[in-house]
């Protein structure tokens, strides 16, 4: 009950905000006060969302965009994991890999997003999603691993502890924190990272097709409202995404993530 | 069990130059010793985790219990999984050796909620449970206060008996009371840097 009153109270504070900052926008731009087009209050956007659920390319078009962003994900989850084994144990494979990560922090999505473009058209999301999430469960992963405890690991060499119960025992509970820090983190990133390349260069049935039209037709409403379906999914994602990582790995996280939000 | 023309080095310091060490098989075998007398470089090498040494052992064994000076408990095992990790079975029950240890009701806790004294009485639980063939163990009754030593101590050694084990202590009363062979690694590495 507590909880609901504080989400409720939050919500309704950036609300409020919302109000307040299209109604200084309008006030200086001296525009109509009950209704600005280009910074649509709340309730114009919530209208124009409800407008988007009555039609059947509004779902067509998220469910898409959320297996495309979900398909890479796994993609990506599964290579920077799989990386982060291999060149844990051969530091040259590391050393080779570096130069890809640091790349892909330094040059912006959108100049990805141009290159891949003129390459693979209909791919460049899903492939722009692997490049944002790739780097940074590579980097957790493999840090978890570093971190493994090396009394520890003289422990299962003095006794012989067969190679299963050492993952089990030792590699799972000191990598799984790591691992679920940079699925959290990266979850939030694709979605941006995936929807802008959408925007960018749309494909069929997606958000990002809707939001690039939207944008061309200087429909902000629209926008606002692609927007707002956005972080709704996102939370949900997050949420869902928690709950299965805590149900799965659920022995293996420390005491502080296995309660939080419980 | 002897170990002949051990040289063992860290960087240019020589803990052991060329030492031949014996312990008797089958019985308690103290070390005693310094700070930095090589106490703990010597059951890492019997023990195979520092295999940068020149000598020979002989025999070498293959099931050695070790209880380091650390209890090195797995943070997420309870404790009885933390005793079961090390062997599918054992001539011992976890229950048993929770009693003996005096550690009955603790089967369930994670080591974070066990004091120094208690973490170090599952390390031994682990391994009396793993039942080596050889015991090499270090430092292993320091953190118990002298009652629950006194309690424990006849009842660890009674499983211990016809098996080879090799104690690395300060403690030299203790040494006296279980041990059948006491070696001073001081005397060993004195009579080497006056040869």
């Amino acid at each position: 009950m507590k909880k609901a009153l504080k989400i409720t109270l939050v919500t309704l504070f950036w609300i409020g905000i919302w109000y307040l900052a299209v109604l200084i926008y309008s006030l200086i731009k001296g525009m109509d006060l009950s209704y600005n087009p280009l910074f649509p209050y709340p309730h114009d956007v919530i209208i124009r969302l409800f407008k988007l659920l009555l039609e059947p390319s509004f779902y067509l078009s998220t469910v898409f965009s959320l297996l495309r962003i979900i398909a890479s994900t796994v993609i990506a989850t599964a290579l920077g994991v799989l990386s982060a084994i291999v060149c844990s144990k051969i530091n040259f494979l590391n050393s080779l890999i570096k130069p890809l990560l640091a790349t892909v922090k330094s040059v912006p999505v959108t100049v990805f997003v141009f290159i891949l473009y003129l390459l693979v058209f209909d791919l460049t999301s899903m492939i722009i999603t692997i490049l944002m999430v790739f780097p940074i469960v590579f980097a957790n992963v493999y840090e978890g691993i570093k971190n493994i405890d090396r009394d520890l690991l003289e422990v299962c060499q003095a006794y012989k502890i067969p190679r299963k119960k050492r993952i089990v025992s030792l590699y799972l509970p000191t990598v799984m924190p790591y691992f679920v820090s940079a699925l959290t983190s990266a979850v939030g990133l694709a979605w941006k990272a995936g929807i802008a390349a959408e925007a960018l260069c749309p494909p069929e049935n997606s958000m990002g097709l809707h939001i690039s039209l939207a944008k061309q037709n200087i429909d902000n409403e629209e926008l606002f409202a692609w927007a707002l379906t956005l972080v709704l999914i996102n939370l949900v994602f997050e949420f869902v995404l928690k709950k299965i990582i805590r149900a799965v790995f659920k022995r293996y996280l420390p005491n502080e993530v296995r309660n939080e939000n419980k | 069990m002897k170990i002949n023309n051990l040289t063992k080095r860290f960087g240019r310091k020589a803990v052991f130059e060329n030492a031949s060490i014996e312990f008797e098989e089958n019985k308690i075998n103290y070390i005693l010793g310094e700070s930095g007398s090589g106490k703990t470089t010597l059951l890492r090498i019997i023990s195979g985790l520092d295999k940068s040494f020149k000598g020979e052992i002989s025999p070498q064994y293959t099931k050695i219990s070790c209880v380091f000076q650390e209890p090195r408990l797995f943070p997420n095992l309870t404790v009885a999984e933390n005793i079961k990790i090390t062997a599918e079975s054992s001539p011992y029950t976890v229950d048993d050796l929770l009693k003996i240890l005096e550690l009955e009701g603790e089967a369930d806790a994670l080591p974070a909620s066990l004091s120094g004294g208690m973490k170090m009485r599952v390390s031994l639980a682990r391994a009396l449970y793993y039942n080596g063939d050889l015991f090499l163990m270090d430092e292993p009754f320091g953190a118990l206060n002298d009652e629950l030593r006194q309690r424990i101590l006849p009842e660890i050694f009674k499983r211990l008996e016809g098996k080879t084990v090799i104690i690395v202590s300060h403690n030299v009363e203790e040494a006296k009371s279980y041990a059948s062979n006491i070696l001073n690694l001081d005397l060993i590495n004195n009579s080497l840097s006056s040869k």
